[in-house]
């Protein structure tokens, strides 16, 4: 990819917006990159502002054009050249979106086998590897890395971030899905690092949006002692790629996030169901990409979009769109027949709320408030979900849906920045939990936790194992994070060995595993034998996780197959409290 | 910048919203005494004497507080010790001293791990030797003896130490120890 001269609107074009925005050089900026929609918000002395686009947008689409030789992101939307981009151009498999999506998948993953069906080409060998994907470019298909449509997405952020600050930007706090695996955000670090930004924090949406919320309480009560009253908020966000969902106490500026619960459903899977639903052959009809097909498919997509959009409001949408080739849709989709078409996405949003109320030990009637957000908090069918699982006939109303996310990145990033504000609109503080179990595989191929899930951050635990053979003087250290029993449920995020354990026999030895999360969530990993019985130990071992790069569920496998069981651990049982 | 520290109107306020005044010692910090005698860096982490605080004295509350008092404690500890809002000098201490808060505040929160910690205060038995964590599985058990004492840094100054002290009475084979884990144990 030859280098590229980005260039930016002038003041000129920029209606409304010529004052010049008064900020702190160093204060981290809020981004919030949605998988069809993304934002940017600032501290700008007193309060946060979303940034508008030169097309004067606060919401700007999630995507690269790659057309003609030139690259331009959905930040501008294409505005300095003659036309903008329209719908049908993001839709001619010119153009990469969903990056957010698909970056840090392997080709394994039910996400990534769904996005074989979008209009720019993903490849797939099913054997655990990254994705080929690619964007038609004079009729070629080239190929690129979802964390390189992000880093160059990116760019063109941080060049209209600094258009409109007037001095360069460095630091930014990212909102994530929770579901987020520490692999997918590395990448998204990296393809930070790639467009210039350094992330300060990367933040679960759910928590971004609680520390909104607990800035809007405190100003509420201007209450600012230590000890309020503690209202508790669940927070339900259901966006294009990802639903989350979170409970939070807040009480005098103190956001205390119980649990944290997430899926990697959204709305796009609901674009597919439907999509397919209105044209049953849809598979076999548009494998193999075509230019009539990927034409086809943009149709299609475009015109259930519309319908669902409509749906929100009305009760039934007629569809009426021919697609070529003979094929037309004439169709009249009611709201039942769309929610029975999407009732296991509905299912999976019940099920993350269920499992963030037990896992906060609450009950419905505990919860204060109930905070809808993001684009799909839209469907009649989710807000009666949530607010029926929360006996809520309303949901809190002080927020907007779009812009919770965005905001609260920008009041983290103001604060983690350390910038104090004399009217105490910062007095605030976030203590972020966990989403997943941190642990390493021991007892064969069990999983043992060591940091578990909603612990909160920063955070560090540790673990006695003992060896399992007599003489036995390594180990191996699988690191895993996940929810299931198996350490192979989970992600693998990296091994290493402990070697020099003295010769003994087994289970008289003692190694302690530890494992620290600090403020900017960097997961490391000590291990080491300890209480040596007056022997010579080796020093403590100390990685930074994750280590993995690539193929990690390849990785997982060849362990298991090289060593097999001459280098587990076992852990230390200990008398249960009474 | 420590622009979150406690105003003394705060404190005022809060002493007479209780009930038990006398018992409350809010913005009280413990420190854990020095040790130089020594000769070393004063380890800050590994508390020897007898007067160890206990997760009420972590908290700065009386043993009588009620459930919100502990959410209110944990709360102010929080805005003082977590590491957004410490100056960035002072990040690392008052990271290790929020994870001891944070202990603190999952055990005296949930009210069977409490009941199960004040029965063991009461008998004077390791202060604070139920502060471990919560458990995710019941197959997994983790030996956490002395709390927030298991602490990475705790560690290497403790096996430091021994290094120095190999006729230590703590050096004891592993049978000596089991033994005395045992006795230990069932005088719970």
């Amino acid at each position: 990819m030859t280098e590229q001269l980005y260039t930016v609107a002038s003041d000129s074009e920029t209606t409304g917006e010529d004052k010049s925005q008064m900020s702190f050089p160093d204060v981290a900026i809020g981004i919030d990159i949605g998988t069809s929609n993304c934002s940017v918000a600032v501290w700008t002395g007193h309060q946060v502002e979303l940034l508008k686009n030169t097309r004067n947008q606060k919401g700007m689409r999630s995507y690269v054009m790659f057309k003609d030789d030139s690259l331009s992101a959905g930040v501008t939307g294409g505005a300095t050249r003659e036309h903008g981009h329209e719908e049908r151009d993001i839709l001619s498999g010119s153009a990469i979106f969903n990056m957010k999506r698909l970056i840090g998948r392997m080709d394994t993953d039910e996400v990534v086998q769904a996005s074989k069906s979008l209009p720019f080409l993903v490849q797939t060998l099913g054997i655990g590897v990254r994705p080929f994907i690619a964007a038609l470019v004079n009729n070629m298909w080239r190929s690129t890395t979802p964390e390189e449509v992000l880093a160059i997405f990116l760019l063109e952020l941080k060049a209209l971030v600094e258009m409109h600050l007037k001095h360069p930007v460095r630091n930014a706090v990212l909102t994530i899905p929770v579901a987020f695996s520490r692999f997918q955000q590395t990448r998204i670090e990296r393809a930070c690092a790639m467009a210039g930004l350094h992330v300060l924090r990367l933040m679960p949406e759910p928590t971004a949006i609680a520390l909104l919320y607990a800035q809007q309480q405190q100003q509420l009560l201007h209450d600012n002692m230590g000890s309020g009253i503690e209202k508790i908020a669940l927070i339900f966000n259901m966006g294009a790629g990802y639903c989350d969902a979170a409970v939070a106490a807040t009480a005098g500026g103190v956001s205390q996030i119980r649990a944290l619960s997430g899926s990697t459903v959204g709305g796009e899977d609901i674009l597919q169901n439907v999509m397919r639903h209105l044209m049953p052959d849809f598979d076999s009809l548009y494998a193999g990409q075509t230019m009539d097909r990927i034409k086809s498919i943009g149709l299609l997509r475009m015109a259930t979009q519309d319908a669902i959009h409509k749906l929100a409001t009305q009760e039934h949408v007629e569809i009426n769109v021919d697609l070529g080739a003979g094929h037309k849709v004439s169709k009249i989709l009611d709201r039942g027949e769309f929610e029975k078409v999407n009732q296991s996405i509905f299912e999976k949003c019940e099920g993350i709320i269920k499992q963030c109320l037990a896992d906060a030990k609450l009950t419905p009637e505990d919860i204060n408030d109930v905070i809808l957000v993001g684009g799909c908090s839209r469907i009649p069918k989710i807000r009666s979900v949530v607010l029926g699982l929360c006996k809520k006939d309303d949901s809190y109303s002080g927020i907007d849906p779009l812009e919770a996310a965005v905001s609260g990145a920008a009041l983290e990033g103001a604060i983690a920045s350390g910038v104090s504000d004399p009217s105490g609109s910062l007095d605030l503080l976030t203590i972020q939990a966990t989403p997943m179990n941190l642990g390493i595989r021991a007892d064969g191929g069990n999983f043992a936790a060591i940091i578990p899930r909603n612990t909160a951050v920063p955070a560090r635990r540790d673990m006695l194992f003992t060896t399992t053979h007599d003489n036995q003087t390594e180990a191996l250290i699988a690191v895993y994070e996940g929810e299931g029993n198996q350490a192979e449920d989970n992600h693998l995020l990296g091994y290493f060995k402990i070697t020099g354990i003295p010769a003994a026999a087994k289970g008289t030895v003692e190694i302690n595993v530890c494992m620290d999360i600090d403020a900017g969530n960097v997961l490391r990993v000590f291990a080491g034998v300890v209480k040596p019985q007056g022997q010579a130990v080796p020093p403590f071992i100390e990685v930074r996780m994750p280590t993995l790069d690539d193929g990690h569920g390849w990785c997982g496998q060849a362990l298991a197959k090289m060593y097999g069981s001459t280098l587990d651990l076992a852990t230390i049982p200990k008398k249960l409290h009474p | 910048m420590p622009h979150l520290a406690a105003s003394p109107t705060s404190a005022a306020a809060a002493a007479p919203a209780s009930a038990r005044v006398a018992f409350l010692r809010p913005g009280r910090v413990p420190r854990p005494p020095l040790q130089t005698a020594r000769g070393l860096r004063p380890d800050l982490g590994t508390l020897r004497t007898a007067e160890q605080p206990t997760l009420y004295d972590l908290l700065g509350i009386s043993s009588e507080g009620t459930l919100d008092e502990v959410r209110a404690a944990y709360r102010r500890m929080a805005r003082k010790y977590h590491p957004d809002v410490s100056p960035p000098d002072a990040a690392a201490e008052n990271t290790r001293r929020f994870i001891e808060v944070q202990e603190a505040y999952e055990t005296l929160s949930d009210p069977s791990r409490r009941a199960t910690y004040d029965r063991a205060l009461a008998r004077g038995v390791c202060r604070l030797a139920f502060s471990s964590s919560r458990r995710v599985a019941p197959y997994y058990y983790q030996e956490d003896k002395s709390g927030w004492r298991r602490t990475w840094g705790d560690q290497i100054e403790e096996l430091k130490r021994r290094s120095m002290t190999k006729d230590s009475e703590e050096n004891l084979s592993w049978g000596a120890r089991m033994r005395r884990r045992t006795e230990t144990s069932s005088s719970e």
